[in-house]
């Protein structure tokens, strides 16, 4: 398959839950030449997640900064990212770290484009924002749209 | 990848920055006190589990930490079918344990070369050492991919993302599927044996610490059960955690700090495993610690890089061992009716001894919960190598302390600090 859509997350925290309620409700929608994958976001699961393909389209919750529920758009593969917007793991380096370990080992695909959900609440079990549901299903629509144009 | 889309559901630990600090008080040239606070997420589901079948419980607490669901399953189910006396078929406990060494080799091979070996050559992350060592860091992934393929495999990824149930497994891979797995496994020796062969090589520092190691003394190398054994003699089951271990819950931690009673601080993990069952593994793996310069015990904490390595060789053998020889169960699973009862149960998990207890009343219904990590437990033994390799380094300015301390605290590999904007260290001076 040539594009993969991976939404990263854990639905056990709050707002973290955005990538992944994204990659399933799209996983309906994305035509042909399309994987969806669910990731819990470690840098080694991201870039087997996307070897080999012609481009990634990677969905996550991004760091609070006051304006729950925006949505940013960035495109990866040119310069190396210092957004310092996708939070990591306790364990792992985030969806950044991901991007600048693959593109330092030559593994990054030709097109890879973040889209950060704006989170406001990342406690355990908690449910996700109410600013942040609202903004899924435009995600949604967004990483679509993208990914029908990657693979026409 | 299959050419078929895949979902793959994890449940991963915490994202969130800060979710760990350390606060140093330096006075007159001396550190006066040490703090390591941490967000301890098992808490949480020791009351979660409350009122829950206790068929429920191993999906329950895999969700407790994303790097290491299986230890959690495996060590849930040991304590359920200890309560019950169910007694798990050869096969499912074959499958187990090749379960378990799988998430070893991931967990391993992330931390010794991705988030603790950069500290050794000067680098800030695995990114900058990647350009670099792009081998080094290209194998580690690799390595760390054969891992997850033996979890996945084991896992049954079909059927339930991770496949250990009360009684034994959900469901018991064909034959050929996990005979499949040898050519990885042996691939993946090499790539352990390749790392081994570099880390032998880091600069380490100099620093000799006298811990109290514990670990379970099974069969063979320490991994999926026997007895608490420390270096100082104790040796006791499982079910007696309780008399020899205490929770102290301290005012700047979130996390219980765990003490031997009447004693003190301890230390579980690779270099507790090490000292005192290290002349359990194979031949061929102590050869090639011995070729490392590993000495035994070590108790450099620094070294810990170095250990880590050598058990993930050993994970990588006894994994080849047991799929080489892998017959399906009989029964994947057995069952048996629930009575009011209690069970325990230890394991090693790759950051070291997890201890879990399960009371439940006739129904099979969860009473009460307890669940105390590795990293709890090596909390006051952190502390204390933090406040002595701070002491050496009080002649750094507070940001290259900063630092130094972070490396003390990596060398343990704790659930709380592995990237360098995680851990807040304060440092107060007067």
């Amino acid at each position: 398959m040539k594009v993969v859509l991976i939404g990263v997350g854990n639905l056990h925290r709050g707002d973290d839950g955005a990538g992944i309620e994204v990659a399933r409700r799209a996983r309906k929608r994305v035509p042909k030449g399309v994987t969806v994958i669910e990731s819990p976001g470690d840098a080694a699961h991201l870039m087997e997640s996307w070897d080999g393909r012609k481009a990634a389209i990677v969905v996550d919750a991004a760091s609070p900064r006051g304006a729950p529920g925006s949505v940013l758009r960035l495109e990866a593969h040119g310069e190396p990212l210092k957004s310092g917007l996708f939070a990591a793991t306790t364990h792992d380096l985030g969806v950044e770290h991901a991007v600048e370990l693959a593109r330092a080992l030559g593994r990054l695909p030709g097109r890879v484009v973040l889209y950060g959900v704006e989170g406001r609440t990342f406690g355990h079990a908690q449910p996700m924002s109410r600013e942040v549901a609202e903004a899924l299903d435009g995600v949604v629509d967004a990483v679509v749209a993208e990914a029908k144009a990657l693979v026409a | 990848m299959t050419a078929k889309t895949r979902s793959i559901t994890v449940d991963a630990l915490a994202r969130i920055e800060g979710e760990a600090s350390a606060r140093l008080k330096i006075r007159d040239g001396k550190v006066e006190d040490v703090q390591v606070g941490v967000f301890e997420p098992p808490r949480f589901f020791e009351g979660i589990l409350r009122g829950r079948s206790y068929l429920e419980v191993p999906d329950i607490v895999a969700r407790i930490c994303g790097i290491c669901p299986a230890a959690y399953q495996i060590t849930a189910a040991q304590a359920l079918e200890d309560a019950l006396g169910l007694s798990v078929d050869p096969g499912a406990k074959a499958l187990r344990r090749l379960l378990y060494l799988g998430e070893w080799i991931e967990s391993h091979a992330l931390h010794a070369v991705l988030l603790h070996a950069p500290d050794f050559l000067g680098f800030d992350d695995a990114i900058k050492m990647a350009r670099v060592r792009p081998q080094e860091v290209a194998d580690a992934l690799e390595l760390k991919k054969i891992g997850n393929e033996v979890v996945a495999t084991v896992g049954g990824r079909e059927i339930h993302p991770v496949n250990i149930r009360v009684g034994g497994v959900w469901k018991a891979p064909a034959r050929k599927t996990i005979r499949d797995l040898v050519p990885r496994l042996e691939r993946a020796r090499e790539l352990a044996g390749a790392a081994l062969r570099w880390i032998a090589h880091l600069p380490y520092p100099e620093l000799e610490r006298d811990w109290v190691f514990v670990t379970l003394d099974g069969d063979g190398y320490p991994l999926d059960g026997g007895r608490i054994v420390s270096s100082l003699g104790l040796a006791a089951a499982p079910a007696e955690f309780d008399a020899h271990f205490e929770e102290d819950h301290v005012r700047h931690s979130n996390a219980l700090q765990v003490a031997e009673r009447g004693r003190g601080p301890y230390l579980v993990g690779p270099m507790a495993r090490w000292a005192l069952a290290g002349d359990r593994l194979p031949e061929e793996v102590l050869a090639a610690a011995e070729a490392a310069g590993l000495e035994r015990p070590c108790r450099n904490p620094f070294r810990s890089v170095l250990v880590r390595t050598v058990e993930t060789l050993w994970a990588c053998t006894e994994a080849e061992r047991l799929a080489r020889a892998y017959e399906p169960p009989e029964r994947p699973y057995v069952t048996g009716g629930t009575k009011p009862s209690v069970g325990h149960a230890c394991t090693e998990a790759p950051r070291g001894m997890l201890y879990h207890r399960y009371r439940m009343d006739d129904r099979g219904t969860i009473l009460d919960a307890k669940i105390v990590p590795p990293t709890a437990q090596n909390l006051k033994t952190i502390e204390s190598d933090l406040g002595v390799w701070a002491e050496r380094n009080l002649n750094l300015g507070n940001a290259e302390l900063a630092r130094a301390c972070e490396r003390a605290v990596r060398n343990h590999d704790p659930c709380i600090s592995c990237a360098t904007h995680f851990l807040r260290v304060e440092v107060e001076r007067s």
